[in-house]
């Protein structure tokens, strides 16, 4: 119940978020994704035990979330929702890796311990960069891009559709299983499996003429199986400009260790 | 058991990406336009189903616990292999790209791992071998498990494999398979009655339906083959690729000027090193080697060669990196305040 | 203007399961005229309509649109002249936002990027619903999503439009909307409702379905009188005739 709740709000809440209007919005669709992509993999080439390197990373999605106007609480709760499995693999790390590395007075740390910060620090990173894009682009703009970037127009079409009708089926599960809860004695933690046979079953001859009549819809609408989508807007200078300024910084950010130099720069000023 | 971005390494993101694009190619091309036009609203609905039901949970009996829903070889078993694996992909995408279950970059490991394995091992090896063309009730049961749990072990062990080979967890392989496949035993088992049960239904409900699946694609195993192939090459290809990057240039730029001055002090060799090293010099901008190995990309190798020596590292050096860090911090949170500042300015 | 007529001769449809939903219906509807369909639940409606678009071919006789007979052949090309409007419109509208999803006709029929947004533009406004194209379809209110669905079907300008129980489910302040919009199109119109007084309010003539026939076929306001027809249907008189 708690996990078709918490999905149902975070996703209209995401619908909320990309139909807003801010600087981040505006951008071409296409610039944000290559953009996003960069991070990404330059995040996740990283070697294992990098941490301070990291840091300057946090500029991206800091900037993101102030300048798309992006409530921080919609990461927050995702965040929350996503830790354990990452936490998970991550927590072994400071059992199995105990060589120290670092030395503060009495405080010895571990490499376990340095490596599994950096794994924390990576997710962070990784989910919430994730997150502005869509809460900032918007689904069409999003699979207009994949389409023309080639993407086969079969998968894009599926995740329009699912995009449209994830909403409708969570809120008739949502349904069911309310209804179900409120009928049980309230004893087990879920649905009974053989019950969860039928709810789901009907559920799913109810998906089945849906879809017939959402095929009938399409070819009324002269759909012959090549799916169209209308162009996202043209590129701007502004969209350019982005795009480079980001890669320029999270390629520096990755061959210089930013926090090391800065450091030693504050040294060589007050030290 | 969604693979995340921050346990991958880009080479091993990146083989798998390749492999997950050629499947998905291949299965858009072999489903065909005709076939497309008329199930892409089944596939699309049938997808936002199995997302639905994957979020109900029900109770495993005796256990007191709750699982869920998978659906790679439900929807295998309703649209043919190769629909089931672009709805199985397209679920995946949206779920990595809406609520970030599942790293982007990791959008192939997990495209392998709950796709593929499902649909174009376990179902077209195991489910149609056992059930056949006119199933029973009983048939479609043991099929349905034994398939699905095939398929998970698979996709657990890909998990495993995908997790050892980019390096950034230090779980042994031993201890992490032995946790991970009794799980997904057990997560199957319930799986596979769950299918069995939802299937089950719609065989006494609606026996039309399944009707869907035996005209559509029962695949020849030779194009089942070729599919397979098709990934293992994308895979290979691409992991070899960056692999070749990756050990030709570990640590980018720092280690390229290593390997050409041949010592770990940086010297220089060139003119243009020799420009770089004046200016360095004048505003002292450039650390110290070993001020920067906290920070420093290759720092496992010098933590091998230099483990002994570490506890003795006197405070000032190994605490390199802390106040460089809190500036930084300190610095984005106040880019971050302007843009805040910025962004309220452009609206109103 | 022969473009705009409908004739169905002696259609017959029956479903895989061996229903007969339709058992001979013949009508001839002309240039402009605005038909209301009538009858109980599982009279046919639904399938006349369906027949009408080509989503499902008579197994006998025939369907003409425009002088054109509806075939397997034709259906695509007839599909452009005919807007239809479904029951549901989580049917209808199936992409994720309101703009995409009037865009969808437009950029089948191979309208381009400009004309498209035009034509999306217009038929919004002309629905009164311009406010809700970045929306998302399925966080409209009903009567928001019915409006959205007509324009999506107006964007394809078509010439005629069938609509399958247009006024389930809305508000009596949206079904008031409804009506008053539907008054200004000058399209050749067949509306399947079981609200009568809505027929009474839109359309001059009705068909009557029954077991797949028609029935009755004449001026709304004479056979909406007619109970006792009424009654062997399944149906009553729309409640403003029901205090004569």
């Amino acid at each position: 119940m708690q996990r078709l709740q918490a999905h149902l709000d975070h996703f209209r809440r995401l619908d909320d978020l990309a139909r807003a209007d801010s600087l981040i919005h505006r951008l071409h669709p296409a610039i944000k994704i290559i953009t996003t992509l960069i991070f990404l993999i330059t995040l996740a080439s990283y070697a294992k035990y990098e941490v301070t390197g990291l840091l300057p990373l946090l500029l991206y999605p800091v900037a993101l979330i102030t300048l798309g106007r992006l409530p921080l609480d919609y990461f927050a709760e995702r965040l929350m929702f996503l830790m354990p499995f990452v936490a998970f693999v991550a927590i072994a790390n400071p059992f199995l890796d105990r060589v120290p590395m670092l030395q503060w007075g009495a405080l010895t740390i571990t490499g376990g311990w340095i490596s599994f910060v950096s794994i924390v620090l990576r997710f962070l990173l990784a989910v919430t960069a994730v997150l502005a894009l869509v809460a900032t682009t918007g689904i069409h703009d999003v699979c207009s891009v994949l389409m023309r970037a080639g993407v086969p127009r079969i998968l894009v079409l599926q995740l329009l559709l699912l995009y449209r009708y994830l909403s409708l089926l969570l809120e008739e599960a949502y349904r069911i299983e309310q209804a179900y809860l409120l009928r049980s004695s309230g004893s087990g933690r879920g649905i009974a499996p053989k019950v969860w046979g039928s709810l789901a079953g009907s559920l799913l001859i109810r998906t089945f003429t849906r879809a017939q009549k959402i095929y009938d819809a399409m070819l009324c609408r002269g759909f012959v199986g090549e799916l169209r989508l209308l162009r996202p807007a043209q590129l701007t200078v502004t969209s350019l400009a982005y795009l480079a300024g980001w890669t320029a910084f999270i390629v520096s950010a990755r061959l210089i260790n930013i926090p090391v130099r800065i450091e030693t720069l504050f040294r060589g000023v007050f030290g | 058991m969604h693979m995340a971005d921050a346990l991958i390494s880009p080479a091993v993101g990146g083989a798998l990406w390749s492999a997950g694009a050629a499947l998905t190619y291949y299965s858009a091309k072999k489903i065909g336009p005709e076939f497309h036009a008329q199930k892409a609203p089944l596939m699309g609905v049938l997808g936002a189903f199995v997302f639905a039901a994957q979020m109900i949970n029900f109770a495993i009996p005796g256990t007191g616990s709750s699982g869920h829903l998978g659906g790679g070889m439900l929807l295998s078993v309703l649209l043919g292999p190769y629909a089931g694996f672009l709805t199985m992909a397209s679920i995946l995408t949206i779920q990595a790209l809406l609520f970030a279950d599942g790293g982007l970059l990791a959008l192939g490991c997990n495209i392998i791992n709950l796709a593929f394995f499902p649909c174009f091992i376990a179902y077209p090896l195991i489910y149609r071998k056992v059930v056949g063309d006119n199933p029973s009730q009983l048939r479609l049961t043991i099929g349905l498990t034994i398939a699905t749990v095939v398929g998970l072990q698979f996709g657990a062990l890909g998990v495993v494999v995908e997790t050892m080979s980019s390096g950034i967890s230090e779980l042994p392989f031993q201890t992490f398979a032995m946790f991970m496949l009794p799980i997904h035993l057990a997560i199957a088992l319930v799986e596979a009655a769950v299918s069995a049960a939802v299937l089950g239904y719609l065989w006494k409900e609606a026996p039309g339906l399944f009707a869907v699946r035996t005209h559509t694609n029962a695949p020849a195993t030779s194009s089942l083959r070729r599919a397979v192939i098709a990934g293992a090459i994308a895979t290979m290809l691409t992991a070899g690729m960056l692999s070749w990057f990756a050990s030709t240039n570990p640590d980018g730029l720092e280690w390229a000027i290593q390997k050409t001055s041949g010592k770990e002090e940086v010297e220089a060799s060139s003119r243009i090193h020799e420009l770089a090293a004046s200016w360095q010099g004048k505003i002292a901008l450039f650390p110290d080697y070993q001020v920067a190995l906290f920070g420093s990309t290759n720092a496992k190798e010098s933590k091998r060669e230099e483990a002994p020596s570490w506890p003795a590292v006197s405070e000032g050096t190994s605490a390199a990196g802390l106040i460089g860090s809190t500036l930084t911090l300190l610095l984005a949170g106040a880019v971050g305040a302007g843009c805040h500042i910025l962004a309220k300015r452009n609206v109103s | 203007m022969s473009h705009h007529t409908i004739s169905m001769q002696d259609v017959q449809y029956t479903y895989q399961d061996h229903t007969q939903a339709l058992q001979g219906a013949s009508f001839l509807i002309t240039h402009g005229e605005s038909v209301a369909l009538i009858g109980g639940n599982g009279a046919g409606k639904s399938t006349l309509l369906s027949l009408l678009v080509g989503i499902v071919f008579p197994t006998a006789g025939a369907v003409t649109i425009g002088g054109m007979e509806l075939t397997h052949k034709t259906a695509t090309e007839i599909r452009r002249r005919i807007g239809m409007v479904f029951q549901n419109p989580d049917d209808q509208l199936f992409m994720p936002t309101v703009f995409d999803d009037v865009a969808f006709g437009p950029l089948n029929m191979g309208f381009s990027q400009e004309q498209t947004k035009q034509l999306v533009n217009e038929a919004l406004a002309t629905v009164g619903v311009a406010h809700l194209s970045l929306r998302s379809s399925h966080r409209l209110s009903i009567g928001e999503k019915r409006a959205v669905s007509i324009a999506s079907v107006l964007a394809m300008t078509p010439d005629i439009l069938l609509m399958d129980e247009p006024t389930s489910g809305l508000d009596p302040w949206s079904r008031r909307q409804l009506i008053g919009l539907l008054l200004k199109f000058g399209h050749t119109k067949i509306i399947a409702t079981h609200d009568l007084d809505f027929a009474m309010d839109v359309c001059q003539r009705t068909l009557v379905l029954q077991n797949g026939r028609v029935v009755a076929d004449g001026p709304t306001h004479e056979i909406l009188r007619n109970a006792d027809l009424l009654a062997s249907c399944r149906l009553e008189p729309p409640l403003r005739l029901q205090s004569n």
